[in-house]
């Protein structure tokens, strides 16, 4: 496997991991823009705006860009984060050439009026789907509390509020602020012709802006509470924590990772053995989110309300013994086998590599291939697991719990 | 057959569930159609998430859209869903995980798994005309409708099982 890389003046950068014995190309836009760059009044335009993106360019309707990328026998698809939002396909490598002309030309929405009322109406559907399934809502009053006034707090789909009360002229202002070319990777892996890759982007992205506000970075100031959102007819307590975590650079995160997977990994972990194989609780999880100067550490927990104390109890048990003992020799080794062999099956497929590849390079602009990674994690140590412990748990963390009124 | 005809209903963007129920009206989220298969018999299940008071429309748009089917399948939505099996036959074989549960599926269903030359030749040999004709052979009927929110809807006449 090779990586190439491609900036001129002219254009966006192109980078791709090449694999010649491929028999698909996966290829995709990276915009580094998401809800963190969103203005308060418009929370939710980058996420609407990535629906936006499939309803009609100047040169194609919403039926025809449909139409293309089922004709081209594309896996197809696109998703908003806080800090990114991505247009991807997977393809056989005739394809190639078409698709990165259709992906490329959506890039370039015509964001008309009617097509802009009916997807606010999917994405107000989305939003009423979500709140039908908790933990949704926990979670993100969690990240608005924890985060405060940092733009991390906003939430990826808006509210109903916003989406409801958003116009097109703010989401073409929007568009023409962060969909520019040097705000914009085309990233690719698997069987790349790059060659005319380079062509074809370059080509079609000519009359591109440039430029684009560089993103806010500010430290945040992480606080600490307690909620309790009561919603009528749940049948489970959902709890939802926060505590402080890394950035997506910071060289912990594989120890942190590691952490996680030895006390929450959904099966043999500590909480595993505890709270599921018991059947005290349906979901006992661990995960760091991290963001590309700051991050958190989010803890879930899903169970009969009756249990729930108890169980939140056994939690900060667990907890409370990482701090002060650590993890033993062999729980090291376990999780270090377990984590690679889930990087090495994931890494066989070229759609896997590319969200790999393609967010590395949003956040670090590099790339390490995988036995880098693997080698970072086989010398994580019983000290470094006991030091990212004691950085992250050690703190009040921010809960969020849903509960039944009656229960 | 069965599993041609719930493809041009829910098999990719183009697909007309997500154009009319989706695309057109943005009565939904999400909205699909797909195939349970046992070795004796099997069921199509179609399932839209939408808000209480758009569900009717839903349940209409849905209905209509099945029915459908039985003015004709065109070419071009035929050629689509071709492309999208094939292609899709590739990225099953990429990884460990998807060949394991292909080859277990095709053991379990079939006795034994056949090539992707084979499965080739099986999507190749699907027509319109012969997509029609199983269609009106097999209407749909008898559905067993569910809903789940705060009214329950109500299946026009002729049809069956409602639960609620």
């Amino acid at each position: 496997m090779e990586l190439l890389t491609h900036k001129t003046d002219a254009g966006p950068e192109i980078i791709a991991l090449n694999d010649p014995a491929a028999f698909t190309v996966s290829l995709g836009w990276f915009v580094k823009t998401g809800s963190r760059d969103e203005k308060y009044e418009v929370a939710g335009v980058s996420h609407f705006l990535e629906h936006m993106v499939f309803k009609g360019t100047g040169k194609r309707s919403a039926e025809a860009v449909n139409r293309e990328l089922d004709h081209l026998g594309a896996q197809s698809n696109a998703y908003t984060s806080e800090d990114s939002t991505v247009f991807y396909a997977s393809i056989v490598p005739e394809c190639q050439a078409r698709a990165v002309d259709l992906l490329t030309d959506l890039m370039s929405p015509s964001l008309g009026e009617q097509e802009f009322e009916t997807e606010r109406q999917v994405v107000l559907e989305e939003i009423a789907m979500y709140d039908d399934q908790p933990p949704y809502g926990a979670f993100e009053k969690a990240m608005e509390l924890f985060f405060g006034n940092h733009p991390l707090a906003t939430r990826v789909l808006g509210t109903v509020e916003t989406v409801s009360e958003m116009s097109v002229a703010q989401m073409r202002e929007y568009h023409s602020e962060r969909y520019t070319r040097d705000n914009m990777y085309l990233i690719a892996s698997g069987k790349v012709d790059f060659a005319q890759l380079v062509d074809h982007v370059e080509g079609h992205t000519e009359h591109w802006p440039t430029g684009a506000a560089p993103r806010q970075h500010r430290a945040p100031v992480f606080s600490s509470s307690d909620v309790l959102i009561e919603r009528e007819a749940t049948h489970q307590h959902y709890a939802v924590k926060l505590w402080p975590g890394l950035s997506c650079n910071d060289p912990q995160r594989y120890a942190l990772r590691m952490l996680c997977t030895i006390l929450a990994d959904d099966s043999g972990s500590r909480l595993f053995w505890e709270l599921i194989d018991t059947g005290r609780a349906e979901t006992a999880a661990l995960w760091p989110q991290l963001f590309d100067d700051c991050g958190c550490l989010l803890g879930y927990l899903c169970c009969a309300p009756e249990d729930a104390e108890e169980n939140l109890e056994t939690m900060q048990g667990v907890f409370q013994d990482v701090l002060k003992n650590g993890v033993t020799r062999k729980e090291l080794e376990l999780a270090k086998n377990k984590i690679q062999a889930g990087l090495i099956l994931s890494d066989e497929r070229p759609s896997n590599r590319l969200f790999a590849l393609g967010q590395s390079w949003l956040t670090r602009r590099s790339y390490e291939p995988l036995d880098v990674i693997l080698e970072r994690f086989a010398s994580v140590s019983q000290q470094d697991i006991l030091d990212i412990a004691h950085r992250t748990l050690n703190h009040e963390p921010t809960t969020v719990q849903i509960i039944d009124p009656e229960s | 057959m069965a599993r041609a005809l719930v493809g041009i209903l829910s098999d990719g963007m183009s697909s007309r569930l997500f154009t009319e129920v989706r695309e057109k009206r943005g009565l939904v989220y999400s909205v699909f159609a797909t195939c349970f298969s046992l070795a004796a018999q099997g069921c199509v299940l179609c399932y839209a998430g939408t808000t209480t008071n758009r569900a009717e429309e839903t349940l209409h748009v849905l209905l209509e859209t099945i029915d459908s089917l039985g003015q004709g399948i065109n070419q071009d939505e035929l050629e689509r869903l071709k492309n999208r099996s094939k292609s899709s036959l590739v990225m099953e074989q990429e990884s460990s995980a998807g060949r394991s549960s292909q080859i277990a599926n095709d053991w379990f269903a079939l006795g034994r798994v056949p090539t992707r030359v084979e499965l080739c030749a099986q999507i190749d040999s699907l027509t319109c005309d012969s997509l029609l004709e199983y269609f009106h052979a097999h209407r749909p009927k008898n559905f067993s409708l569910v809903t789940v929110g705060s009214q329950a809807l109500e299946l026009p006449s002729g049809a069956a099982n409602t639960q609620n």
